[in-house]
């Protein structure tokens, strides 16, 4: 006899031979590792949604932005926000390792169509960083044109404002009224994807020409700036440099703005919403506990029921060691089973889910991963173990001369 | 033979029979029910302490602020806020039934202590307004004096900031560099808890005078207002009031200002927490559904074993209803036991957590809600029911003389 191929060959026999109690067993392992898994993806298919998002922008960009934006820490409605002058950007574009900025400047307006108001966000683009988004694939256009040097009172407008916003009918050449000025709509995004929160989204704003936006409000200085480098060996210094720059305009030490590399956005983004994929996976894996109890119950009931086989089998000769080795691969092989069908269907959820969201223009990017995989068997399979491992010692240090007698 | 008193006699007896299978199952339903009372109590323990704040400020308060910046996690990016002019506010002053105008003023602003930088946000008052802030409990002294009009380079210090920001505590009567303008420190707050979801707070904020803040920055009109109206049944009528006064300055179905009262403030942190709530409790839901499937099991041995019972009962005369009934309670017994143990053990960690999360500075306000026992008392029975619903009918509709012969 050999235990090593025995003892697995004879517990999934047994399993298989209880029928409905282990179908019920193994479904509380199924839902437990079904939740895991899909609650896991999706937090990982928004993370990877956010990284795709920055990486379209190019690895040699940096960012500069208010301090502890991402964080949280910053304050809430005020005018005495600090701005980017424009001498700065002129300071950061004329480092040698920049080779392009794009300012994000912005502000709510209200716009009129017909005798509808509306507050929107309008986007302030001169035609070269329009150019450059659609290059980058930042933005594209449904339809119409993207701005030249000659335009002022244009504007291009989000795709869901002209579908589902505006009750009247938006085309190209219609005269809409921003901040009670008339501009013409000479383009319409193409929908984009949008990552959750993102009030300024391609979809619901305005894009309008520099020249313009600077007639409608009165500080256009812009909180946020795209840099591009030359090349991304680049990226360290010219972070460096901004830094240095910032630091000179606001004060040694200051915390007013600061410079990030892709990478270091993609990391806090990702912070954020681990937080969020973390609390959601915790909640989750108290099923997997409730199903690990299941395990535990149909173990107890099997020893009990095999009470006069745990006999025979010592009596000839199988060892407490191999007693408890085949009531511990029977548990075992329960959260295993359990956690494949689970790791089937949750990522089957997460798919259908993925599919559902990016056809609602929401970037969710569910990718298979492997490790998380292995990880959900293997987890699953201990599990089970460990919920067998009390009735299986049990069985293990029964006295064969009672088991048999019982 | 009275079957409403026998049958649950019989149900209870045959459980307490089964030993640790039983308590396995129920330690199922035990889970999943604590982990929803929870999630559901510290989700309403995170409004109840955001009521808790609005409700220090009073019911007859009115909210001003620029459009979209309600509810919308603002981040302050947008450079382009119209600041409300000296005389729009003396026009709310001036409707007859307000009582007080609060405009206060603020920036986020460096501020220095010694060698150490951090950001805060400078909130200036005039001693009015400090004063109607102190009356409604949101801003406490800790220790020093109250400002009075003779004050401008004068500073009072949330408690974290005083305590807990820089290697050093800032004591009343230490000096302090706002944008490199030298300040007096003349009070310390109290320490307040943090509410979720953004709800006024004092902890990081410094207040001074509206005189010195004008020395610091350039833009010194308010964006957001607080306004008090004299009786709390006006508050309808002032906020149409307001709405009008802003529509004769900024236009006609503007956009520009908006006036919520606290009332629809707390809705919109209530609806907010509500959804984090829902989310959460639903995910908990899933270990109860495991937990279910849990007492289906136990369940479906127990007939098993028991055939020959069934069989003695429906021999004596046992309808279908009868052994339906005994087998259906037996399961929702288990749920409704593991249910009450939920519940106690649910609220137990839900107070730990709520404590803890005081004591470290989070507004979390547990409250026993006899709603929501009643409530997951009964969801607890109903899961034991349903899960036992299949089982409980094969027992019932077994053929006595099949069920007889069952087990030798």
């Amino acid at each position: 006899m050999n235990p090593l191929l025995d003892a697995p060959a004879f517990a999934l026999r047994n399993l298989t031979h209880q029928g409905f109690r282990s179908l019920l067993t193994l479904l509380g392992v199924i839902i437990g590792i079904a939740a895991i898994v899909t609650l896991f993806s999706l937090g990982a298919g928004l993370t990877n949604a956010v990284n795709e998002q920055f990486e379209q922008l190019g690895a040699n960009t940096v960012y500069v932005m208010p301090s502890g934006l991402l964080s949280g820490s910053s304050g809430n409605a005020s005018t005495n926000v600090k701005t980017l002058s424009s001498s700065l950007i002129d300071r950061i574009h004329n480092l040698s390792e920049v080779e392009e900025v794009i300012s994000n400047v912005y502000s709510q307006g209200t716009v009129t169509v017909g005798h509808q108001n509306e507050r929107i966000y309008i986007l302030s683009i001169s035609p070269d960083e329009l150019q450059s988004y659609v290059n980058t694939g930042f933005l594209s256009l449904r339809e119409g044109r993207l701005f030249s040097s000659r335009d002022t009172f244009t504007a291009i407008l989000g795709n869901q404002l002209v579908d589902d916003r505006f009750e009247k009918d938006v085309r190209l050449g219609s005269k809409i009224l921003i901040e009670g000025k008339s501009f013409s709509v000479v383009g319409v995004t193409a929908p984009a994807a949008e990552i959750a929160g993102d009030p300024a989204s391609v979809n619901n704003s305005i894009f309008i020409p520099s020249k313009g936006f600077n007639q409608l409000f009165e500080e256009t200085d812009p909180l946020f700036l795209i840099v591009k480098t030359n090349a991304v060996e680049e990226v360290p210094l010219a972070v460096e440099k901004i830094t240095r720059l910032l630091d000179k305009e606001f004060g040694r030490d200051q915390k007013v703005f600061e410079a990030v590399t892709t990478e270091q956005l993609q990391e806090q983004v990702g912070a954020l919403i681990g937080v969020i994929q973390i609390v959601l996976v915790g909640v989750a894996s108290i099923s997997l506990l409730v199903g690990g109890v299941g395990i535990a119950n149909t173990m107890v009931m099997s020893v009990l029921e095999r009470t006069n086989e745990i006999g025979v089998m010592k009596a000839v000769g199988a060892t407490t060691h191999i007693v408890l080795a085949v009531f511990l691969l029977e548990a075992g092989f329960i959260g295993a089973l359990g956690g494949l069908i689970g790791l089937i269907i949750g990522y089957s959820l997460a798919f259908l889910v993925g599919y559902v969201a990016n056809s609602m223009n929401f970037a969710l990017s569910i990718y298979f991963d492997p490790f998380v995989a292995l990880f959900a068997l293997l987890f699953a399979l201990l599990v089970g173990m460990v919920a067998g491992f009390l009735p299986a010692r049990r069985a293990a240090r029964m006295d064969p001369v009672d088991a048999l007698r019982a | 033979m009275n079957p409403l008193t026998e049958v649950p006699t019989y149900a209870i007896r045959n459980l307490t029979h089964q030993g640790l299978r039983s308590y396995l199952t129920l330690l199922g339903v035990v889970i999943g029910i604590a982990a929803i009372v929870t999630l559901f109590s510290l989700g309403s323990g995170l409004n109840n302490a955001a009521t808790e704040q609005f409700e220090q400020l009073g019911s007859n308060t009115l909210f001003v602020a620029p459009a979209g910046e309600f509810g919308s996690q603002s981040n302050g990016s947008s450079t382009n806020v119209k600041t409300l002019s000296e005389s729009t506010i003396q026009k709310l002053k001036s409707i007859p039934e307000v009582e007080v105008v609060l405009a206060p003023i603020s920036a986020p602003t460096t501020v220095t202590f010694g060698r150490e930088k951090t950001r805060a946000t400078f909130i200036a008052t005039s001693p009015e307004e400090s004063r109607e802030f102190q009356s409604t409990g949101f801003l406490e002294f800790a220790e020093g004096r109250e400002p009075t009009s003779r004050d401008t380079f004068s500073l009072i210090i949330g408690h974290n900031l005083a305590k807990k920001t820089f290697e050093n505590d800032i004591r009343v009567g230490d000096k302090i560099k706002i944008e490199d303008r030298s300040f007096k420190v003349i009070a310390i707050t109290k320490e307040n808890a943090q509410s979720f979801g953004g709800g006024p707070n004092t902890n990081n904020t410094i207040f001074g005078s509206k005189k010195g803040f004008s020395q610091v920055f350039a833009e010194t009109d308010p964006v957001f207002l607080l306004i008090k109206t004299k009786k709390k049944d006006d508050v309808q009528l002032v906020k149409d009031k307001i709405e009008r006064v802003f529509e004769s300055v900024y236009g006609k179905d503007q956009k520009v200002y908006e006036v919520q009262t606290s009332e629809q403030l707390l809705q919109q942190i209530g609806q907010f927490l509500g959804v984090i709530q829902l989310v959460l409790v639903g995910i908990a839901s899933i270990s109860l559904l495991v937990g279910g499937i849990g007492i289906t099991n136990t369940m479906v041995m127990s007939v098993l074993e028991r055939t020959n019972e069934i069989g003695v009962m429906k021999a004596v005369g046992a309808t279908n209803t009868i052994v339906l009934s005994v087998f259906l309670m037996e399961a929702g017994f288990i749920g409704l036991v593991g249910g009450v143990f939920g519940v106690i053990f649910g609220y137990a960690l839900a107070f730990i957590v709520g404590a803890v999360s005081m004591a470290s500075g989070l507004a979390l306000k547990v409250e026993f809600d006899i709603t929501l026992v009643i409530g997951s008392l009964l969801f607890a029975m109903l899961v034991g029911m349903i899960s036992g619903f299949l089982p409980a009918r094969r027992a019932a509709r077994m053929d006595p003389v099949v069920a007889l012969r069952g087990i030798e």
